[in-house]
């Protein structure tokens, strides 16, 4: 009769619930503060973008309104040295129940000190790392059971650096931002079908709206290496997003401060770096990722002796060396 | 319907879910303000949803659940006082052969703080909110199977700590 137990105890503690009343008023105090914080986490929304793909000026230079949200925004200044953003993609599908997907983007974005070099750094989903409070599990899967912030925790002692905050940007998101730009141009080194859709992306340069774009950066299995492969070409989206925003208008601009599916986490304004990485453009950015298979059972590992060097590169911030000592590591196909 | 409307119906039901899940007064009055708070905030999701009140249940059930992995109630916890409620008592130091029934009582709720969060979730939505293993899967985001073993499981570990005091009255 433990179950009647169980209902009873339930009903004696009822009159314990917290009284409606002042409830509401605090919801709604509450949420009134929060609106007001994400009116002017909105107007940098744009910024954010450029934190995406770390494009910065162009927006602060067309949107002179901006200027006085960064007045509104200056105790929020980016810091200065190094900063460390990881950009996390979603692909949740429709009937998933759970509210979190996993993660089938990982990119650890790297503005370098001097401001003059951005480095991408992609990690494959299956990549089997130390979660803590989860033990050994794919990268993908830490997502699941901590969301963006314990992402950000994995990838700073995968590679030794502070992690500053993070992006997430569901695919959605991103369907909608290259339909607002009104198209990304690509350049497809390799051609690939799509298992979604059926729809074939063959080699060579040309120009996708929104669901070409989403439909191809969910492609993996196409590719003779798998979800490396695919890290490469969504590194190439983002690069093509950045060079795109550059010629963006206020028109276009105001449409993507309303893109919904972009959750910005950073301890700063993302217009305060927007200013900082002003002289930043889409050819200082270099991306890099491992080139192929590692596995270890069903998981994938980081290779023993170059990914060390890499991170040793990107605490450095020598990764232009590292460049040119491994250029199988450097993304070339944007 | 409209933010306002929902309040107005849901928020009693609401509040007590709150209480059920944390066993605790204020970390309840946290928790319904956190969830409610997100409600308003993203409207217009809420009311996309099939069914809007089992969508907000399911909100607060996820924030419920994160707690254990270190979201936005670790504040709370850092701050709540261990003796403003009786949930946070080490349930041994209940008086199990006490003559009072009252304290006997206490006892369930007291087991019921030491389960794990999953388990605490679904025997509130069981044996509180009356719902079924599919509805209760779909709230906490498992197979129908996992659902069930949570439930039992929390059962067993009721039935292995407070159960005695049935025993002893002759009811079973």
């Amino acid at each position: 009769m433990i179950e009647d137990e169980l209902r009873a105890s339930f009903a004696r503690h009822e009159f314990q619930a917290p009284r409606v009343g002042p409830l509401r008023r605090a919801i709604d105090r509450l949420a009134a503060r929060r609106r007001r914080r994400r009116l002017l986490l909105r107007t940098g929304s744009a910024a954010a973008l450029v934190v995406v793909a770390l494009i910065a000026v162009p927006l602060t230079i067309r949107a002179p309104s901006m200027h006085t949200q960064e007045t509104l925004l200056s105790p929020l200044e980016a810091p200065a040295g190094p900063l460390n953003v990881v950009l996390i993609g979603l692909d949740p599908y429709p009937d998933q129940a759970t509210d979190r997907p996993r993660a089938d983007t990982i990119i650890l974005a790297h503005l370098t000190a001097d401001r003059q070099r951005a480095y991408l750094i992609s990690f494959e989903r299956d990549l089997a790392v130390d979660i803590p409070g989860f033990g050994t599990d794919k990268i993908n899967t830490a997502y699941v059971d901590g969301g963006a912030p314990l992402v950000a925790t994995v990838v700073s002692s995968l590679t030794g650096v502070p992690v500053n905050g993070t992006v997430t940007v569901n695919l959605s998101a991103l369907a909608q931002i290259v339909d607002t730009l009104g198209g990304l141009p690509l350049c497809q080194p390799v051609a690939v079908t799509s298992i979604h859709t059926g729809r074939t992306f063959p080699v060579g340069c040309y120009q996708l709206d929104g669901a070409g774009v989403t439909d191809l950066v969910r492609q993996r299995l196409g590719y003779p290496t798998g979800g490396y492969f695919r890290d490469r070409v969504v590194q190439g989206v983002l690069i093509s997003l950045l060079r795109k925003v550059v010629l963006i208008d206020i028109g276009q601009l105001a449409a993507l401060t309303r893109v919904d599916g972009v959750d910005i986490d950073l301890p700063f304004s993302p217009v305060s770096l927007a200013l900082a990485a002003k002289d930043l453009g889409a050819d200082d950015v270099l991306g890099f990722g491992q080139p192929s298979f590692d596995p270890v059972g069903t998981n994938e590992r980081l290779d023993p002796e170059v990914a060390p060097e890499l991170f040793a590169a990107l605490r450095s911030e020598t990764l232009d060396d590292f460049a040119v000592r491994h250029p199988d590591w450097l993304v070339t196909n944007h | 319907m409209t933010y306002d409307e929902f309040v107005e119906t849901r928020l009693p039901a609401l509040s007590r879910f709150a209480m059920m899940l944390t066993g605790d007064h204020h970390l309840a009055q946290d928790l319904v303000q956190e969830t409610m708070v997100r409600a308003q905030l993203h409207w217009r999701r809420v009311v996309a949803a099939d069914v809007p009140d089992r969508y907000v249940r399911r909100m607060m059930t996820n924030l419920y659940l994160d707690w254990r992995r270190g979201s936005w109630l670790r504040r709370v916890l850092l701050w709540a006082d261990p003796e403003d409620s009786a949930v946070r008592a080490d349930p041994s130091a209940v008086p199990t052969d006490h003559a009072e029934r009252s304290a006997d009582r206490d006892l369930v709720w007291a087991v019921l703080a030491t389960l794990p969060r999953q388990q605490r979730a679904a025997v509130v939505l069981r044996y509180y909110e009356d719902l079924s293993d599919p509805e209760i899967a779909d709230i906490l985001g498992c197979s129908v199977i996992s659902a069930r073993s949570y439930i039992s499981k929390a059962l067993s570990t009721l039935r292995a700590r407070a159960g005695h005091m049935f025993e002893r009255e002759g009811r079973r």
